[in-house]
C-alpha cells in the first residue's frame, strides 16, 4: 500500500505512470529503458562561520534508452513532475530515437533487455528545518574559523524497463562537511552525515572537531622527503580506495589496456593477504540496481586475502569478452565498498606507529603510472609527526609517489579493527549515492618525493 | 519550451532588493566509437532556470527545471526564503553594484551550424579514424569521441539587465593504445572550442589518427625517462595543464579568500602579493582573456552581466591581478575580472577561469631545442596532482623525446616532473613566439560546493624551464 503522503512514493508511481504511458507506443522489436535520478536538495556553503551561498535546487532527469533490434540511441531529459510537460517531452523524446535510431551502426555488444524484478525502498529521514538550521551551524561553531557546506534533502533513482522491470530508491539525508581553520592554517576536516538530524550529535562531531584542532596550533615541521612508517586514517584510505574505481577494478580497463589491476592479474605482483575488499550493499549507502535495472549480488568480494577475486563486469563488457556480467554499472565502478578490518586497536595507533607520520587526509591522487599500479597525490588537513608514539608536531604538507603493490602489499603493516563509513558527498551535476567503510592503515617505507 | 522571461520576471511581485532569472538551455549530442563499433550514441536536452534573489544583503538561490511563470515563482519563493534565512549570519553585505546592468547578445562563431553533420555521419567519421588508427597488430583499443553542444543563455534582472548567448561547442578526442608484450602504452589527441562542424576535417583527423598511431607504437620501444634535473620544454598540450593548475587556480579569488578551503583548497596567494609577487621571470605574461574568437571561455558577460574584457593577471613575471567577481573584489579590495560563472542553469556562479592564455614570445620551437645541452620536450597530459595551496606538483605525459647537444636525439616514455610552483616559473627561460602557440581548452574544471564542472580555454606556445626534476617509470 502506497502512503501517498509521502513526496517520494509520489514520486516513484508518477514515474511509473509516465513509462507505462510511453511504453504502450513501443512498436515491434522495440525496446525502452528509463533510468531516473532525482533529487531535491539544498545547499549551504559558509566561510569563517558566516553563511556564504545558499541554493535550493528541484531536479530530475530521465535518461532513455531506446533500443531497435540491435540498434540503439540514448535521450536525457529533464523531467519536472507536471504532467503537461513531461507526457509530450518524453513522446517527443521517444519519437526522436525512433527517428535516428534507425540510421545508427549496429551494436553487436548490445545484451538483451531482461525484467531484473520489481523493488522499492524508501529511507526516510528527519532533517532539521532551516530557520533552526542557521542558528544550531553557526552557533556550534563557537566563533572559529569555520568553513564548509551544509547539504540536505532527497536523492531518487529508479529503473523501469519495457519488459517489465521496475525499481526505485530514495533516501532523505544531510551531510555537513566541513574544516576548522588555526590561524596557522592548519585544519582539522570533519563530516557529519545520515538520514535522521541530532543536535547533540551535531555538537559532539564539532567538538571532536575543534579538540583536535587544538593539536594542530604548534608551530609546523618541514620534513624532508624520503621513506616514512605512516598511519593512513580511514578518510585517507578512502581516497585511495577510490583509485581502484577509476582505471582499477573494471574488467574492461583490463581488457582495454588501462587497468592498475594488470599486475595483480596477471599474477606478477600480490597483495598482502591482510587486503580484502568487497562491494557490500548491505551498508545501504547505494542501490543495487544499475543504470540499466541490473541487481548487483548482495555482496561480491574483489580482492580476498591479497587475491584478485573478481572484477567489475557490465552486461556490455560481458557480451563484448564472452564473461558473465555481476550487474556493474556501465562504469564499472565500485559503489558500497567494504574493506575488511584487521587488529590494530584506536588506543593502540600512536604506539604501533612509533615513529612515522600520522595523516589524516590525503588530496589530489592520480596515476603516476597506472600500468605498475603507482599513484602520487598529497597530504592534507591534520597530519603530525610522531616520535615514540607522541605528537611532535603538525607537519608542512608532502607529495608522495607510491605503488598499490607496496602500500596493500609488503609494505602493509596492519588494519585498524574498526571502520568508518564515509558517504560520497559529491555533487556534481547532482548529488551521489554511494560510499564505502574502510579502516585505518599503518604502512611502512611510504614514500614521499617533493 | 518558450517563455517570455522579461515578462515572466515582471509578474514576480515578491518583497526583494534585487532579483534576476538565468534560463539555459544546452543540448548535446555524444558519439562515442571503441574499435569502430558504436559504443554510445548520447542525445540531452537539459532546461531549467536560476533564480536569484538579493535581500538584506544576502543573495539566495533556488533551481527549477519546471520553465513555466508557477514553476518561477514558486523557486523564487524559496530563493527568498533563503535570503532571508541566512541575511543574518551572511559573510558580506551585498547590494545591486554586484550585479551591473547588462544589455546585449553573444553568439560564438561557426561556419557550419550543428545539425549539418547528421548522428550517423558522426558514427562513419569516428569509425573511419578507428579504421586509420587500429590497422597496426600492437593496437588493442582505439576510441573516438565528438561531443556537439548547443547553449542558449538568457538573463534578465529587475535593475534591466537582458542578455542572452549563443554558444556552440564541438569536444573531440581521438586514443590508441598499443601493446607490445607487458609493455602499454597510449597517445591521445583532441581539443574543444567554440565552433561548428566544419571542425570535422577529414584530412587533419586522418593525419592526426596516423600520427597518435605511430607514436604510440614508437613508444613501445622507447627508452625510460631519466631522473635527473634537466632542462624542459612543455609543448602546448601540456602546458595548459601547468597554467592551469598552477596560475589559473591560485589566482582565483575566492580561494584566496578561503570560500573553497574544505573542498577544491586554499592558494599560496596571500592579498598583498598582488603588485608585488615575482610569480615567474619576466618572460611570464598572462592574461584573462575571453575576446580570444573561437576560444572554449570567450564572452562578453558573465552568469552575473558584468562586463568582460582581456586583462594582464601576470605581466613580465608580477602578479598584477586575481581571477575574481564583483563579490570576489568587494571582499577582498582587490582587481578581479569578469568571472563569476555556473556551469549551467542548477548552480550558482563562482569564481572560475575563463580563457587564461600565457601570451607568445620570441623564440621558435627550433630556437629552443638548440640552446640545450641536454632536456626533455614533454608532449600530452596524462598525469597531474598538485596540492590544496597549489604549490607541490606533479604532473605526468604521454610522449616524450630527449634533447643532447642542441639535438632531438631519442624517443622517451612515462615522462614525469614535479616542482614548487613560484620555484617553476621563475625557471622560464624561453617562451616560444606565434609559430608554436595553440588554442586549447578542457571541459572539466572541478571546483565547488556543491561540485561544479565547467569548460574553461587556455592558450599557450612551447615553453622552455630550466633545470627541472624530471623522472621516469620504475
Amino acid at each position: 500500500m502506497l502512503d501517498l503522503n509521502n513526496e517520494n512514493e509520489k514520486k516513484a508511481l508518477y514515474l511509473s505512470e509516465m513509462f507505462q504511458k510511453i511504453s504502450k507506443k513501443l512498436q515491434k522489436h522495440e525496446d525502452l529503458i528509463l533510468s531516473y535520478s532525482g533529487e531535491e536538495s539544498l545547499f549551504l556553503r559558509f566561510n569563517y562561520g558566516k553563511a556564504r551561498q545558499v541554493t535550493s535546487l528541484n531536479q530530475g532527469i530521465a535518461n532513455l534508452t531506446f533500443n531497435e533490434n540491435s540498434r540503439t540511441l540514448n535521450y536525457k531529459v529533464q523531467v519536472t513532475g507536471v504532467k503537461e510537460i513531461d507526457y509530450p517531452r518524453m513522446e517527443g523524446a521517444l519519437g526522436f530515437c525512433r527517428e535516428k535510431v534507425k540510421s545508427l551502426p549496429e551494436d553487436p555488444f548490445l545484451g538483451p533487455l531482461e525484467n531484473n524484478g520489481v523493488t522499492n525502498e524508501h529511507f526516510r529521514g528527519n532533517l532539521p528545518c532551516i530557520q533552526n538550521l542557521s542558528q544550531n551551524l553557526f552557533e556550534a561553531s563557537n566563533d572559529l574559523d569555520f568553513t564548509g557546506c551544509f547539504t540536505m534533502g532527497t536523492i531518487q533513482r529508479a529503473n523501469y524497463n519495457s519488459k517489465g522491470q521496475s525499481h526505485f530508491f530514495s533516501t532523505e539525508n544531510f551531510q555537513v562537511d566541513y574544516s576548522f581553520y588555526t590561524e596557522g592554517q592548519k585544519a582539522v576536516k570533519g563530516l557529519y552525515a545520515g538520514i535522521n538530524w541530532n543536535d547533540l550529535d551535531f555538537k559532539e562531531s564539532i567538538d571532536q572537531s575543534i579538540n583536535n584542532l587544538n593539536k594542530l596550533k604548534a608551530s609546523p615541521i618541514k620534513l624532508p622527503r624520503g621513506k616514512y612508517k605512516v598511519y593512513l586514517a580511514p578518510d585517507a584510505v578512502s581516497e585511495i580506495i577510490d583509485m581502484f574505481s577509476w582505471g582499477g577494478v573494471s574488467y574492461s580497463s583490463l581488457m582495454r589496456g588501462n587497468s592498475a589491476l594488470k599486475l595483480l592479474h596477471g599474477g606478477d605482483r600480490n597483495l598482502n593477504d591482510k587486503f580484502s575488499f568487497a562491494e557490500d550493499f548491505s551498508l545501504g549507502l547505494s542501490p543495487r540496481f544499475n543504470d540499466r535495472g541490473e541487481v548487483a549480488c548482495e555482496n561480491l568480494p574483489i580482492i580476498e586475502n591479497g587475491k584478485l577475486k573478481n572484477l567489475l563486469i557490465s552486461s556490455r563488457t560481458a557480451k563484448e569478452y564472452n564473461v558473465s556480467s555481476n550487474g556493474a554499472g556501465s562504469y564499472e565502478g565500485l559503489r558500497s565498498t567494504k574493506v575488511k578490518s584487521g587488529d590494530l586497536g584506536k588506543e593502540n595507533i600512536f604506539n604501533a606507529l612509533e615513529k612515522g607520520i600520522y595523516i589524516s587526509n590525503l588530496h589530489y591522487l592520480n596515476w603516476s603510472d597506472i600500468q605498475k599500479g603507482r599513484f602520487t597525490g598529497m597530504t592534507r588537513f591534520a597530519c603530525f609527526y610522531v616520535e615514540n608514539g607522541k605528537i611532535i608536531a603538525p607537519i608542512d604538507d608532502l607529495r608522495f609517489d607510491e605503488s598499490l603493490y607496496d602500500v596493500f602489499g609488503e609494505n602493509l603493516i596492519s588494519l585498524t579493527n574498526f571502520c568508518e563509513v564515509i558517504p560520497n558527498v559529491g555533487s556534481y551535476g547532482m548529488r551521489s549515492l554511494g560510499g564505502k567503510s574502510v579502516p585505518g592503515i599503518l604502512v611502512k617505507d611510504f614514500n614521499f618525493t617533493l | 519550451m518558450y517563455l517570455d522571461l522579461k515578462k515572466t520576471l515582471k509578474g514576480l511581485k515578491l518583497d526583494v532588493d534585487w532579483i534576476s532569472l538565468r534560463q539555459v538551455t544546452e543540448t548535446t549530442t555524444r558519439v562515442n566509437i571503441r574499435n569502430g563499433r558504436p559504443e554510445a550514441n548520447n542525445y540531452s536536452l537539459d532546461q531549467g532556470v536560476m533564480v536569484e534573489v538579493l535581500k538584506n544583503g544576502m543573495f539566495g538561490y533556488a533551481a527549477t527545471p519546471e520553465v513555466t511563470q508557477e514553476g518561477i515563482l514558486r523557486a523564487a519563493k524559496i530563493a527568498l526564503k533563503n535570503a532571508e534565512a541566512f541575511s543574518p549570519f551572511k559573510i558580506y553585505n551585498f547590494d545591486e553594484k554586484q550585479r551591473p546592468r547588462a544589455l546585449g547578445h553573444y553568439a560564438s562563431p561557426f561556419e557550419k551550424d550543428l545539425d549539418q553533420l547528421s548522428l550517423s555521419e558522426i558514427n562513419d567519421f569516428l569509425s573511419l579514424c578507428c579504421d586509420k588508427m587500429g590497422k597496426r597488430k600492437e593496437v588493442i583499443s582505439c576510441f573516438g569521441l565528438a561531443v556537439l553542444s548547443d547553449i542558449k543563455t538568457n538573463f534578465v534582472s529587475s535593475n534591466g539587465t537582458d542578455f542572452s548567448s549563443s554558444v556552440k561547442i564541438i569536444q573531440h578526442e581521438l586514443s590508441v593504445t598499443s601493446k607490445k608484450n607487458s609493455e602499454i602504452q597510449n597517445r591521445t589527441w583532441g581539443n574543444i572550442a567554440q565552433a561548428g562542424i566544419e571542425i570535422f576535417n577529414k584530412e587533419l583527423f586522418l593525419n592526426q589518427a596516423n600520427r597518435i598511431l605511430e607514436e604510440s607504437i614508437e613508444l613501445l620501444d622507447a627508452m625510460e625517462c631519466p631522473n635527473e634535473e634537466m632542462d624542459l620544454i612543455l609543448m602546448p598540450d601540456q602546458m595548459i595543464l601547468q597554467i592551469h593548475e598552477s596560475i589559473g587556480h591560485p589566482l582565483e579569488l575566492d580561494r584566496i579568500l578561503g570560500d573553497e578551503r574544505n573542498y577544491a583548497g586554499w592558494s599560496f596567494i596571500n592579498p598583498n602579493n598582488f603588485g608585488n609577487l615575482k610569480y615567474g621571470s619576466e618572460l611570464l605574461n598572462v592574461t584573462f582573456d575571453p575576446t580570444v574568437k573561437g576560444q572554449l571561455a570567450s564572452y562578453d558577460f558573465d552568469d552575473t552581466g558584468n562586463k568582460a574584457s582581456k586583462e594582464y593577471l601576470i605581466k613580465d613575471g608580477v602578479l598584477v591581478r586575481g581571477l575574481g567577481s564583483l563579490e570576489s573584489q568587494v571582499r577582498s579590495n582587490i582587481s578581479g575580472v569578469a568571472n563569476s560563472r555556473a556551469v549551467s542553469w542548477n548552480r550558482a556562479p563562482i569564481d572560475r577561469m575563463a580563457n587564461i592564455n600565457l601570451e607568445p614570445g620570441k623564440s621558435s620551437l627550433d630556437e629552443m631545442i638548440k640552446s640545450s645541452k641536454r632536456g626533455v620536450i614533454m608532449h600530452t597530459n596524462r598525469s597531474w596532482s598538485i596540492d590544496d595551496y597549489r604549490n607541490k606538483f606533479q604532473f605526468g605525459c604521454e610522449y616524450a623525446q630527449l634533447i643532447e647537444e642542441g639535438k632531438i636525439t631519442k624517443t622517451l616514455k612515462n615522462p614525469n616532473y614535479r616542482g614548487i610552483t613560484n620555484t617553476f616559473w621563475n625557471k622560464l627561460k624561453m617562451v616560444g613566439d606565434k609559430s608554436s602557440f595553440e588554442v586549447m581548452g578542457t571541459p572539466n574544471c572541478g571546483k565547488g560546493e556543491p561540485n561544479q564542472a565547467i569548460k574553461v580555454g587556455h592558450a599557450s606556445p612551447a615553453c622552455l624551464f630550466s633545470q627541472v626534476e624530471v623522472f621516469g617509470g620504475i
